[in-house]
């Protein structure tokens, strides 16, 4: 006989109730595109002007256009589900008036006050945990990007690393290493909780 | 002194709703606006028969809600719980949790 497994519930609970970001595929266009902007503002870069901005705008534009068409063969192959209106206003919220403006501000002391610490990397490392806490967590992997961008963001305080201007653009880079890595990742995942669909006329027991 | 059981309560349980696939089915709905027949499928690994069987049967209990619609041309059955099947898996829950704690503090008296 079959039994309840209350772990596994409260997983399609988590994950119905956050569909949309365990589609992790949609991340992996726009992490590809993350690295290439991170890469800009590196010695690496092998292009010149006028390139540079029309393959920036270019690569931003295919990232959320194969991103979107991610969604869709999402919703073709695992199934559509539409979340109930209202049910993450605090997320929201904390969202916007929280975790965005912390975002931009370390950017921000990073670029105009450069202090020994990379600023950015911990608060970005917090702002990632906070992601995997309201979105369901299971991924360990977010637990392991944040920690990166924390061991990122103290780097200089050792002089392994510059602070300030310097690391924001291979922050970038790696930010989108860890979308396109976390991406894949999430879909794992979500595979592991929805099954392939059976054929039909099997004997299992209704 | 021991804490009694509540196991007179297990018999309690709805068993349209405990059944593990259906179960399953209405823990899904109650996180969700309404989901299509596709993504049940792959949540609960049923066939079609079978999950078509599990939604009447829930249907019938008032608990879930069917509604056909088109996307483009392709016909989409959509599933959604109703206020009643909302109360009652949101019991059911709280029904489980608590005999989950009994179940955690109890000692068999000897």
């Amino acid at each position: 006989m079959q039994t309840v497994d209350q772990r596994r519930l409260e997983r399609i609970r988590s994950v119905t109730d956050n569909y949309f970001f365990w589609q992790g595929l949609r991340l992996v266009p726009m992490g590809a595109a993350l690295l290439v902007v991170g890469l800009r503002w590196t010695p690496w870069w092998p292009l010149v002007d006028p390139w540079n901005d029309l393959v920036l705008i270019f690569v931003l534009a295919i990232g959320l256009t194969a991103s979107w068409a991610i969604g869709s063969s999402y919703r073709r192959t695992f199934g559509d589900v539409r979340a109930r209106p209202g049910v993450h206003e605090r997320r929201d919220t904390l969202k916007w008036l929280v975790v965005y403006p912390a975002m931009v501000g370390a950017l921000v002391i990073d670029g105009i006050v450069r202090p020994a610490v990379f600023v950015t990397g911990p608060v970005w490392g917090a702002a990632t945990v906070a992601y995997w806490w309201s979105t369901g967590r299971g991924r360990p992997h977010y637990l392991v990007a944040a920690a990166l961008f924390s061991i990122y963001g103290f780097l200089p305080m050792f002089g392994l690393y510059p602070s300030g201007v310097a690391a924001i653009s291979p922050f970038f880079a790696l930010l989108g290493v860890v979308y396109m890595v976390g991406g894949v990742l999430d879909h794992f995942e979500l595979k592991r909780l929805l099954g392939p669909v059976p054929p039909d006329g099997d004997q299992t027991t209704v | 002194m021991a804490t009694k059981p509540r196991f007179d309560e297990l018999a309690e349980l709805d068993r349209l709703i405990h059944e593990p696939a259906r179960l399953s089915i209405l823990t899904a709905l109650s996180a969700c606006r309404s989901a299509d027949f596709l993504y049940l499928q792959r949540l609960t690994g049923l066939s079609k028969g079978n999950l078509s069987s599990h939604l009447a049967k829930l249907e019938e209990g008032g608990l879930v809600r069917v509604e056909k619609e088109f996307v483009g041309k392709i016909p989409v059955t959509r599933l959604a719980l109703t206020r009643l099947g909302r109360a009652g898996i949101e019991r059911h829950w709280q029904r489980l949790e608590a005999l989950r704690q009994h179940a955690l503090v109890w000692h068999p008296e000897v």
